[in-house]
């Protein structure tokens, strides 16, 4: 589970990440139209916050809630990291956590 | 701090008056910052340290109730006319009992208190080489090794100025969302640093706003004593009234026998269906003696320095006073000072605090650098003072970065290396640390050109060899650790190890940006992909089990003489 609150945060960011112009840019070229725009900050907004509750089912919701921001920050920067070497493969690994979380969320 | 663009007039005022600030009140305090993140990052693996650093020393954590059976025989034995026993039974994390006692009559000079550890299966003290530690980076945390109360008022004004940095640079940062997940190293020089400093600082803002601000509220008392002097006569009964399970009670001056401790232990452990942190027992031996359990401070967020306690008579062990619930306010304090010290986390949040605190390292230290990025840029050749104000913040920046990273693997390497019946050892030690810092410093001076290149490589080579030495003086080095799944022994030598790869790499970064085409004259890491090295940098020097999901350790932080608020 706390696999899965880190896999939807990744998630989370990705989604975040390629519904800015400048990102969805470097990866396809193109300016981002809008019908991909809102529902990829839609679905990260969610994943984040599916994040937290998945943190919370595991920690509760005060140690949840820290654990979570350590998640977040940690998430975070793996991504950012990935994503300047890696665009394209840093991308798919989101949607590959994506995928992944409720598979890691039944086990 | 960022590029600027035309914008409305006054805002635009704000934000560079903001940056100003920013920059000069990072830079001040900076190095001396960079040195208390790090010791900070270490201290979360505080007990874990001290195991690796006293080898020798392999015992098993035994349960509480049976800990503190064997802790009172002891201290029968050992210490009957003391004033106050402590008794911290073991944990996952720290499996010795742990003792502390004060002297009825301490030599003039001394504080009078006696440290005994105890193996939970023998009840005979241990006795592992004289160290510090990782006491030694906690309390340099905080007291930067200056004596009391200086290295704490120095440590709180440079935590003040930390903070007043960290909302200087939120307000001066522009694009904090457009930004979010921009890092261009490619695009060199100040841009790439300024990417990879917003990036530390950004994506950590949650932990380093808590950390800097939680741990100025563990020295409010000391930094804002104006509320306590208008309720209160003395010091003390503030003391007293907020931390009430370390109240002193006074002797009755007649002895008489105290009570078995263990039976209250029971009963303590069944009420709040958590574990126990400490034992303190006042005037032991004596008509007026009491005994006060405290719960583990891993048992709560809260707990770190108020966790639940309850008193017993220490000679019927009648239950006399309490305290469960904590008013609001106090709880309040709890869990700012809980988050501050990290007690509550279990291996893997502990793991999760270590990472995002030297990611706050590295946000001290890619500020550092980006000071000299910034202005090396615009410099004018012939300015001889900038070139000084250059010449001597890159100095700084250079021996204090690599310096203290350094100096940290040298404590370790001097942990292995001085012989074990050295006179005064553990002062050794900690001069071991100080020395490579300080000498650092001097070959930064000396060496303008080639110095981040050097000392990067030392510090990379210095922690290669912690696991070598480790190897050659111990036999629980990798080789025996691993395959025994002992993960304090393993994760510190491997955690070295890794680090020793990050400052391995840095250091050919700085080397490579030397040798290409220079911008700047006497630089290494200004170049191209070298922010990219700050970025994971830090990326340390602890170690622990990751494996291990269980107790943090109890109030060993807590009852540490800390002036006369504990």
């Amino acid at each position: 589970m706390t696999l899965a609150a880190f896999c939807l945060a990744y998630a989370g960011f990705s989604g975040l990440c390629l519904g800015m112009d400048r990102h969805y840019e470097d990866l396809f070229d193109r300016a981002i139209p809008r019908r991909h725009r809102v529902p990829l900050r839609i679905f990260g907004w969610i994943a984040l916050a599916l994040s937290l509750y998945a943190s919370a089912t595991v920690w509760g919701w005060s140690y949840g809630t820290v654990e979570w921001i350590g998640i977040l920050s940690i998430a975070g920067l793996l991504l950012i990291w990935f994503l300047t070497f890696r665009p394209r493969a840093a991308l798919t690994t989101g949607g590959i956590c994506a995928l992944a979380a409720p598979v890691l969320a039944v086990l | 701090m960022t590029a600027r663009k035309p914008k409305a007039q006054g805002e635009e005022g704000l934000r560079q008056s903001m940056s100003w600030l920013h920059t000069w009140a990072g830079l001040i305090f900076g190095w001396v910052l960079f040195a208390m993140f790090l010791t900070g990052s270490l201290a979360f693996f505080r007990p874990e340290i001290t195991r690796w650093m006293q080898p020798e020393i392999q015992v098993q954590p035994a349960p509480a109730v049976q800990s503190v059976e064997m802790a009172q025989r002891y201290l029968d034995e050992h210490a009957p006319d003391a004033k106050r026993w402590f008794i911290t039974p073991p944990s996952d994390r720290e499996p010795l009992i742990l003792l502390l006692y004060q002297l009825p009559k301490p030599k003039p000079g001394e504080r009078g208190f006696v440290r005994v550890k105890l193996d939970p299966a023998t009840g005979q003290a241990v006795q592992g080489r004289e160290t510090r530690g990782g006491d030694f980076f906690y309390r340099f945390h905080f007291e930067l090794e200056t004596a009391f109360p200086w290295g704490r008022w120095l440590a709180s004004i440079a935590g003040m100025f930390m903070l007043v940095a960290i909302i200087s640079g939120i307000i001066t940062h522009k694009k904090i969302f457009a930004d979010f997940f921009t890092f261009r190293p490619g695009k060199g020089g100040q841009r790439a640093w300024m990417d990879g400093h917003n990036a530390l600082s950004v994506l950590g803002l949650p932990f380093h706003l808590m950390i800097t601000f939680s741990g100025l509220v563990l020295f409010m008392v000391m930094l804002m004593p104006a509320g306590i002097k208008a309720v209160y006569d003395n010091p003390r009964q503030y003391t007293d009234d907020v931390f009430k399970s370390f109240k002193v009670t006074p002797p009755l001056n007649q002895p008489a026998p105290l009570v078995r401790i263990a039976p209250l232990v029971e009963q303590a452990q069944q009420q709040w269906q958590g574990r126990l942190g400490r034992v303190t027992v006042n005037n032991p031996g004596d008509a007026g003696a009491t005994v006060t359990l405290t719960q583990a401070a891993a048992d709560g967020v809260s707990y770190g320095l108020m966790a639940p306690w309850m008193r017993f008579d220490g000679v019927t062990g009648k239950l006399t006073e309490g305290q469960d619930e904590l008013g609001a306010t106090a709880r309040t304090a709890g869990t700012i000072t809980g988050l501050h010290l990290g007690l509550f986390a279990e291996p893997l949040l502990r793991w999760f605090y270590f990472l995002v605190s030297l990611a706050g390292t590295g946000m001290v230290a890619t500020g550092l650098v980006l000071w000299i990025a910034k202005r090396r840029q615009k410099a004018r050749p012939q300015d001889a003072r900038e070139a000084f104000s250059l010449r001597l913040v890159d100095g700084l920046n250079a021996g204090t970065i690599a310096g203290v990273v350094l100096g940290v693997a040298v404590f370790f390497l001097a942990n292995r290396l001085l012989p074990a019946d050295l006179p005064g050892r553990q002062l050794w030690e900690s001069r071991s640390f100080f020395a490579a810092w300080a000498v650092s410093l001097v070959y930064a001076f000396l060496f303008q050109r080639r110095k981040w290149q050097d000392l990067l490589g030392i510090a990379a080579a210095a922690l290669a060899l912690v696991p070598v030495v480790n190897a050659l003086t111990t036999s629980r080095h990798l080789g025996v650790s691993l395959p025994q799944g002992d993960w304090v022994m393993a994760g510190f030598d491997l955690t070295c190890l890794a680090s020793a790869v990050l400052f391995a790499w840095m250091s050919r970064k700085a080397a490579r940006a030397r040798r290409a085409p220079a911008r700047g004259p006497a630089r290494g890491r200004t170049n191209a992909s070298a922010p990219a090295a700050t970025t994971t940098a830090k990326s340390a020097k602890s170690a622990t089990a990751p494996t291990s999901p269980a107790p943090a350790a109890p109030g060993a932080v807590v009852y540490e003489p800390r002036g006369d608020t504990p």
